[in-house]
Parts: C-alpha cells; sequence; structure tokens
C-alpha cells in the first residue's frame, strides 16, 4: 500500500492542486474541506500526513493541529502547515500549535515533496 | 563661625544644582511620555497596517497559488488524451483564479483610494431607475441558479441624480449579489426604491437569509473584519464588498446601512442625497462611526 496524504483546505481548487501534485509523486490522497472532516477522516482512515491549511470556515488549521496533538492515538502524526500566510508570525504559531513543517502558498512542489519525504524518513 | 555660612553656600549651590538637573530631568521625561503616546499610536497605525498587510498577502497569494501551480502541472505533462481533458479543467482553474484575482486587485485599491481620501467619483445626471436595470441583469443568473424570486418595487417619481453610474452600479452589484448568497435556495429578494423628500432617493435590498447580530453588522462593514476577527471564516472573498459599498455611498454624500435580526433577514439601505446641497455636502469619512439609527423604508412592512 503507498504512503496515503491527507489534504485538507476550504478551497476547491487549491485541494484539486495538492491532490494532481501528490498523485504525480505516487502518494494516495484523501481530502477534507474543513477542520471537522479533517478530525473525522483521521480518526477513520489513519493517513500517514497531513497537509493542512489554516484559514478554513469553523475550526481553523491550528486547532486541528492542536486536536492532533492532544490525542494520544494521533499525537505522532506528521503535520505539514500549507497556508497562504507568510509571515513569520504565522510559521512560529503553527510550529506552536505542533506542526512539524509550515509551507507558504504558492506551494512549490520541489519544497513540498522533499518536505514530506524528510518528516516521513523521520517519522 | 566662618565655616557655617561657606558651609551653608556649599549646600545652597548643590541644592541649585539639584534643582536644576531635577529641571532638567523632568523635562526630559515629559519629552519622553510625548514620545512614549506618538509611539504607541504609531505603533497602533502599523499594527493595523501590517494587518491589512497580511490579509491582502493572503488574499493575493490564494489565486496566485493556483495559477502557478496549474500551470506547472501542465507544462509537466505528457502529451496523451487524458492529459488534453486534464489540460481544459486545469485551464478552467487558472482562467477562475486569474478573474478572482482581479476583483481581489480592484477591491484592494479601492479601499485603499476611499480610506486615504482619494477616491475621484466621475459624476453624471443619472437615472436611478436606469442604473437600477442596468445592475440586475449582473446578479440575475446567480438568483436563477438558486432559483430565487426577485422582485423590484420602484415608487414614482425616482429622480435624477449627479452620482457616479458605475460606482452606485459596483454598490446595488454588491448587495444584490449578498442577498443572494445568504438568501436560501428559492428564497426571495426585495429590491425597493423611493425618492426622498429632499430630492434624493433611498434604496433598499431586502433578503429573507439568515440575518444578522449588532456584532456581524460591524465585522461586516469593517474592512476586512471577518479576517481580523478570527482566523476561520464563513464566506469566501475578501469581505471588502460591504466596506467599498459604504465608502462609495459615503463618497456620493449618501450613506448605507444594513438592518437585521438572526433569522428575521437582513435589510441593506443605500440612501442618496438630492442635487440640490450637492455643492455644499461632504462627504461622511469612512471608517469608524456608528450606523445612524435607520428609519426604515416606507413601504418595507410587506419586506
Amino acid at each position: 500500500m503507498g504512503i496515503r496524504v491527507l489534504v485538507v483546505d476550504d478551497n476547491f481548487v487549491n485541494v484539486r492542486l495538492l491532490e494532481e501534485l501528490l498523485k504525480s509523486a505516487s502518494y494516495e490522497v484523501a481530502t477534507a474541506m474543513n477542520g471537522e472532516a479533517a478530525l473525522e477522516k483521521i480518526a477513520q482512515s489513519r493517513p500517514d500526513i497531513v497537509l493542512l491549511d489554516v484559514m478554513m470556515p469553523g475550526m481553523d488549521g491550528y486547532e486541528v493541529c492542536r486536536r492532533i496533538r492532544q490525542d494520544e492515538k494521533t499525537a505522532q502524526l506528521p503535520v505539514i502547515m500549507v497556508t497562504a500566510l507568510d509571515k513569520e508570525s504565522d510559521r512560529e504559531m503553527a510550529l506552536a500549535a505542533g506542526a512539524n513543517e509550515f509551507l507558504s502558498k504558492p506551494v512549490e512542489d520541489n519544497l513540498l515533496l522533499p518536505a514530506i519525504r524528510r518528516i516521513l524518513q523521520k517519522a | 563661625m566662618m565655616r557655617l555660612p561657606t558651609h551653608a553656600r556649599a549646600k545652597t549651590s548643590l541644592l541649585s544644582r539639584y534643582s536644576e538637573t531635577l529641571g532638567e530631568l523632568a523635562l526630559r521625561r515629559q519629552t519622553e511620555l510625548a514620545m512614549l503616546a506618538a509611539k504607541a499610536e504609531s505603533d497602533l497605525a502599523n499594527r493595523a497596517k501590517s494587518a491589512f498587510l497580511g490579509t491582502m498577502s493572503h488574499e493575493l497569494r490564494t489565486p496566485l497559488n493556483a495559477i502557478i501551480g496549474f500551470s506547472d502541472l501542465i507544462q509537466k505533462m505528457k502529451p496523451t488524451n487524458e492529459a488534453a481533458t486534464k489540460c481544459a479543467d486545469y485551464a478552467t482553474y487558472i482562467g477562475d483564479a486569474g478573474r478572482h484575482l482581479l476583483e481581489v486587485i480592484s477591491d484592494i485599491l479601492d479601499i485603499s483610494k476611499i480610506e486615504s481620501g482619494t477616491f475621484a467619483l466621475s459624476t453624471d445626471l443619472c437615472s436611478i431607475v436606469e442604473i437600477i436595470g442596468d445592475s440586475v441583469p449582473v446578479v440575475a443568473k446567480r438568483i436563477e441558479e438558486k432559483r430565487q424570486i426577485l422582485e423590484v418595487r420602484l415608487s414614482p417619481g425616482m429622480p435624477k441624480l449627479r452620482v457616479d453610474p458605475r460606482r452606485i452600479r459596483q454598490i446595488l452589484i454588491n448587495l444584490l449579489s449578498n442577498a443572494s448568497k445568504f438568501t436560501p435556495e428559492r428564497g426571495r429578494i426585495l429590491l425597493l426604491a423611493r425618492a426622498n423628500r429632499d430630492g434624493g432617493a433611498t434604496i433598499a435590498v431586502v433578503d429573507t437569509g439568515v440575518g444578522m447580530t449588532p456584532e456581524q453588522i460591524a465585522v461586516a462593514l469593517t474592512p476586512f473584519g471577518q479576517v481580523q476577527a478570527h482566523l476561520s471564516r464563513t464566506q469566501e472573498g475578501t469581505g471588502l464588498g460591504l466596506p467599498i459599498a459604504r465608502g462609495l455611498a459615503r463618497q456620493h454624500g449618501g450613506d448605507l446601512y444594513l438592518e437585521s435580526e438572526p433569522g428575521a433577514g437582513t435589510s441593506a439601505v443605500l440612501t442618496l442625497p438630492g442635487n440640490g446641497d450637492s455643492k455644499t455636502r461632504k462627504p461622511i469619512p469612512a471608517g469608524g462611526g456608528e450606523r445612524r439609527k435607520p428609519r426604515k423604508p416606507s413601504h418595507s412592512s410587506t419586506g
């Protein structure tokens, strides 16, 4: 079975983009359009890594990340924040919430794919 | 015996030196306090500016992400039949993102000009009825898609006003598309227009949506309010539509306010002054200020 990535983003086009990028690199992709749906999918299908947007309706990405870390079953699940926020303080917030990595949009595939490989190797 | 005066003189000169130093210190402290106050003020302005810049950056990066990402994907494709189908999809995403980006940029330009007071209207004597007639078709498709019913009621004697027709259209399109967005499928939307005693006009767009709390109204009228309030958001878009619409209304010497209760739908009311006082009127400055207690449009009882 391949490596399974969960993409969480409220913007349909962004989800499609990450999905295509990841599939072209032979990952299996599942998607969720908001924080609640993401936590449900994580509990059900146990992805290997999560790509998480920050600004979403309802629960924001930081909160999703904190909840992933609080649950001992998912505390070790690798999380990469992929967001159009780009300030240093945004990065600090993401790392404080427990993210392994923080990438700003526009997403460069030559940054994203190595980041995924690096984090999965460590995990 | 002689030592005492000398001693006293020394003390006096010491005291006067202390007093001088004290005076200097007090002056310096005063200057420091003034500088601190000025700094606090400029910090606040900077924070507002950096919140604005941060949000702007986010709103620009989101569509750019799609444009750059999908173009990259297309470039790396091998020419197969499957790729051709995918390409067409990707081109649609790129086109939509580009158009969205254009909207974001013109919204940002509008709000910047409004807030800096450098907005220039290009006015002409225009029929308000005609402007309404030009605005409705722009949102008709959206309203049809949600199978909503738009009813337009114009009172007789609607005036011609000295306005910037493009900008009044922009306000009405914004109000109508908001009304459609927040009204459920098959719901009803009402556009009411009447002439005012001062020769001006009042146009109300009444929806049958979920309604708004006073806090939500305040947020909706604040530039980037929906983003500043928290990082999660309830609706797509820059959240600049209503602040721009109100800015444009005030630029005309009129105003825009929202009247609503949760569960009771929302009325957006645009008032435009008559031509008589057009030379002396001053636009109400953008931002700040409580909305004034609205008078209900006389025929809104049916809405």
